[in-house]
C-alpha cells in the first residue's frame, strides 16, 4: 500500500525522471526507500509511469533525444539505488532484461542506436552500450561478460549489414546462438534482411524497441525464434 | 595546391590541439544547450509554424542566420577521433564566406552545367542531383543509372549504392570496398556512355562507407575523373568531421578535385526542436568551406520519428536554413530531399513535389533527391521519380514562396497520415519495361495524374 505522503514521493520521482534530473531522481529513490515504499512498487508506480510519459512526450516532440538520454541516466540512477533492496526472486519484476547494444563494424552512426538505448533504459532494461564501429568478436565477448539476454545491433550503412550477419554467424559457430535474442535495426535494415540472417526481432522505429524486447523476454523461448518478431 | 594542403593541415592541427570534449557531452550537452541559448537570445523559440511549412518571413530567416553564424564561431566543429573541438575565429569565418565560390562549372562538353548561388524566388533554375544512396543490385545498376541520366532534368549524378561486387557483399572498411570503388566507377561510366552523357559530373564514390572505396575508385586510371567529377564526403550529425572524412578531403585535394560535403541533421535529435536543428545546420553549412574545404555542401534534414523530411517539421526547417543562407551569403547551398514512400505510388510523387518545390523557392543552388523509402530497399528507385523531382524543382524557379506554401499545404494532407506507415510501392523491375527503359502503364498513369493535380493547384510543371 502507498499512502498519500508516499504518493507524493512517487509523483516527485516521476517528475524528476521525466525532467532528466539524475541527482534529484537518486535522492527521491533513497527517500522512497527510507519512507518504506516497497522497491517493486517504486518500479511499478514510479518508473513504469515515467517511461510511459517520456515516450508520449517524445512522440509529441515535447522532449528530444538529448532529454531522453538524460531521462535514461536518471532512470539508471534510480535503479542503481533500489536494486540492492530488491530480493533476487523479485529481480525479474524490476529489471526486464539485460541488453548489449552496438552499431556494427564500419558504421559510425550512433543516433538511432542512442535512441534505442535510451528508450530501453527508460523502460527498465539494463543496457550496456558498446558504441559504434564494433567488431563481431567484441560484441560477442561483451554479451558473454555482461550476461546479456538480448544483443541489439544497428547499421545505417548498407555496407555494414554483412557485419550483422557475421556476428550472428560467430554466435552460431561458437555454439552461443541459443543464449541470446538478437534484434537488429537502423536505416538500412529491412524485414527481409531480418529473415535472411535469422535474427529474432526488428523494430522500424526506436520507440518500439522496449515493446519488442519485452515480447522476446516474455516469450520464454530459446533463441533463435522460428519466426522473428517484426514491428514495422 | 600547396595552399590547399597547408590549409587542411592547419585544420588538422586544430583537431589535435583544440578544446577536449567527450562525444557524449558534445551530443547531449553542448549541442542542445548552446542551440537553445541561441534560440533564446534571438527570440526564436517556438517560431516553427506547422500551418505554414514554407517560411515566407525574411526577417525570421535573417535572425536564424545570425544565430547560426554566432553558433559556428562560439561552438566550432567536433572531431570524434581526437575528441577535440576545431575552433574558427570570426575573422576566419568571414574571410571563408567572402572567398567561397558563388558560381562553378561542373562536368565537361555538352554535359557541362553551371551551379550558381540563388536567392529565394530566384528565376535561375537550380541544379538537380539524382538519385541519393539508393541501394541497387548489380543486375540492375547500369539499367537504372542509364535510365536516370537519360533524363535531361538530371544535371549531376550522385549514383546508386551497389549491394554486391560479383555477388560478394561489399563490407565497409575491407578490401571488398576498395575493389567496389573502382567497380562502381566502371559501371557508372558504362551507364553514362549508354545514355549519351559521358561528360556528366558525378559525385563519387557512392560505394565508399569508409575511405577505401574513395581510394579505390576516385582519381585513379579509369576511375572517377577529378577534373570532371566531384569528391563525395558524407558526415555524421551534428557538427562533426571525422578522420574518415578528412581522409577523403585530403585525397580530393591530392587529386585536385572539387569537394561536396553532405550531412544529415535530425529534427528531434541532439539539437532538439526544428528551430534548434535549423540553427545547428546553418552553423554546419557555414563551417563546411573552411573546415571541410567544401566547394559546395548540403544538408539532409530528417525527422527522427519517421526518417524523412516531407513532413511539416522537415519542410519548415529546410526552408528556414536555405533561406537564411541564401539571403545572407553567396555560398552554393544544397538541400537533400528524403521521401518515405516507394516507386509506383502517388505518395512518393506528392512528397517529391513538396520537398523539391520548397527547395526551389527557398533559394537552393542545388536540390538533390529523391531518396525513396529512405534508400533502404534494393531497386526501389526508378528513373521516373528522378525526372519528376527535376521537373518540379526547375519549374518552380521564380515562384513566390507564398504561392508554393499554399500548394504545399494542399498536397501534404494527401499523405501525412501515412508517414509512419508509407507504401513500399514496387521495385524497378516491376514498374518498368527494363528492356525499353520505359515506365509501366500503371506508373506512368500515376505520374501523369499527379502532374495534372499539381497543375490544377497552380504548379507550373510541364505536362
Amino acid at each position: 500500500m502507498i499512502d498519500q505522503n508516499n504518493n507524493k514521493i512517487i509523483d516527485e520521482l516521476i517528475n524528476a525522471i521525466v525532467d532528466g534530473d539524475e541527482e534529484s531522481s537518486k535522492k527521491l529513490a533513497e527517500k522512497a526507500i527510507l519512507a518504506g515504499i516497497d522497491p517493486i512498487e517504486i518500479v511499478k508506480k514510479g518508473i513504469q509511469k515515467a517511461a510511459s510519459i517520456v515516450g508520449d512526450k517524445f512522440q509529441r516532440f515535447e522532449i528530444f533525444l538529448s532529454q531522453l538520454i538524460l531521462s535514461a541516466n536518471a532512470m539508471k540512477a534510480v535503479m542503481d539505488t533500489i536494486l540492492p533492496r530488491i530480493k533476487s526472486s523479485e529481480m525479474k519484476e524490476s529489471i526486464l532484461g539485460k541488453v548489449v547494444i552496438a552499431t556494427v563494424q564500419g558504421d559510425i552512426h550512433d543516433i538511432g542506436k542512442n535512441l534505442v538505448s535510451a528508450f530501453l533504459s527508460v523502460n527498465g532494461f539494463e543496457v550496456h552500450d558498446l558504441g559504434v564501429d564494433i567488431q563481431a568478436k567484441k560484441i560477442v565477448e561483451e554479451a558473454e561478460n555482461f550476461k546479456a539476454d538480448i544483443i541489439a545491433m544497428s547499421a545505417l550503412l548498407t555496407n555494414s549489414l554483412p557485419f550483422i550477419a557475421d556476428t550472428i554467424k560467430l554466435l552460431e559457430d561458437s555454439n552461443l546462438r541459443d543464449k541470446y535474442f538478437l534484434i537488429v535495426g537502423g536505416g538500412s535494415v529491412t524485414p527481409e534482411f531480418v529473415l535472411s540472417v535469422k535474427a529474432d526481432g526488428y523494430a522500424r522505429y526506436g520507440d518500439n524497441a522496449p515493446k519488442l524486447c519485452k515480447k522476446l523476454i516474455e516469450s520464454k523461448s530459446i533463441p533463435p525464434l522460428s519466426e522473428p518478431v517484426i514491428m514495422e | 595546391m600547396f595552399a590547399s594542403i597547408q590549409a587542411l593541415l592547419e585544420i588538422l592541427d586544430r583537431a589535435n590541439t583544440g578544446p577536449v570534449c567527450k562525444a557524449i557531452d558534445w551530443d547531449s550537452k553542448l549541442i542542445p544547450s548552446e542551440a537553445m541559448r541561441k534560440l533564446k537570445e534571438h527570440g526564436l523559440l517556438k517560431t516553427f509554424n506547422p500551418e505554414n511549412p514554407i517560411n515566407t518571413d525574411n526577417g525570421l530567416a535573417n535572425e536564424f542566420y545570425k544565430a547560426g553564424y554566432e553558433l559556428a564561431i562560439e561552438l566550432g566543429m567536433y572531431c570524434p577521433d581526437t575528441e577535440r573541438i576545431i575552433k574558427i575565429s570570426e575573422e576566419e569565418l568571414k574571410e571563408s564566406i567572402k572567398n567561397s565560390l558563388s558560381e562553378i562549372k561542373l562536368g565537361e562538353g555538352l554535359d557541362e552545367v553551371i551551379m550558381k548561388h540563388r536567392k529565394p524566388e530566384d528565376p535561375f533554375k537550380p541544379l538537380w542531383v539524382s538519385p541519393l544512396a539508393e541501394l541497387v543490385t548489380e543486375e540492375y545498376y547500369i539499367m537504372i543509372t542509364q535510365g536516370i541520366v537519360q533524363n535531361r532534368e538530371v544535371d549531376i549524378l550522385q549514383g546508386c549504392s551497389l549491394e554486391t561486387i560479383f555477388g560478394k557483399p561489399i563490407k565497409a572498411g575491407t578490401p571488398y570496398e576498395t575493389l567496389a570503388g573502382f567497380y562502381n566507377a566502371k559501371l557508372t561510366k558504362e551507364a553514362l556512355w549508354r545514355a549519351g552523357r559521358p561528360g556528366m559530373p558525378c559525385e563519387a564514390v557512392m560505394v565508399s562507407p569508409t575511405v577505401f572505396g574513395q581510394l579505390g575508385g576516385f582519381g585513379i586510371p579509369n576511375g572517377f575523373d577529378p577534373k570532371k567529377d566531384i569528391a563525395l564526403v558524407l558526415l555524421p550529425p551534428e557538427l562533426k568531421t571525422t578522420y574518415m572524412a578528412f581522409h577523403k578531403i585530403a585525397h580530393a585535394i591530392n587529386c585536385g578535385s572539387k569537394i561536396y560535403a553532405g550531412f544529415e541533421s535530425f529534427v528531434g535529435g541532439y539539437a532538439g526542436p526544428p528551430e534548434a536543428t535549423a540553427i545547428v545546420a546553418i552553423a554546419n553549412m557555414l563551417l563546411s568551406p573552411i573546415i571541410r574545404k567544401a566547394t559546395y555542401f548540403g544538408v539532409a534534414i530528417q525527422d527522427i520519428r519517421c526518417g524523412g523530411n516531407s513532413n511539416r517539421e522537415g519542410v519548415w526547417t529546410t526552408s528556414i536554413i536555405q533561406q537564411a543562407l541564401s539571403m545572407n551569403t553567396n555560398l552554393l547551398s544544397n538541400s537533400v530531399t528524403t521521401e518515405l514512400a516507394g516507386p509506383c505510388t502517388e505518395m512518393l510523387l506528392y512528397e517529391c513535389a513538396v520537398t523539391a518545390m520548397n527547395d526551389s523557392v527557398s533559394g537552393v543552388s542545388v536540390s538533390r533527391g529523391p531518396r525513396t523509402l529512405t534508400g533502404r530497399y534494393a531497386n526501389h528507385i526508378t528513373p521516373l521519380e528522378c525526372k519528376f523531382g527535376g521537373e518540379v524543382v526547375k519549374a518552380c524557379a521564380g515562384m513566390k514562396r507564398s504561392h508554393a506554401n499554399e500548394i504545399v499545404k494542399a498536397i501534404m494532407p494527401k499523405y501525412e497520415e501515412k508517414l509512419k506507415n508509407p507504401p513500399k510501392g514496387k521495385p524497378f523491375q516491376e514498374c518498368y519495361d527494363i528492356k525499353a527503359l520505359k515506365p509501366s502503364k500503371e506508373w506512368l498513369e500515376i505520374y501523369i495524374n499527379v502532374k495534372k493535380e499539381l497543375i490544377e493547384l497552380g504548379c507550373p510543371i510541364p505536362l
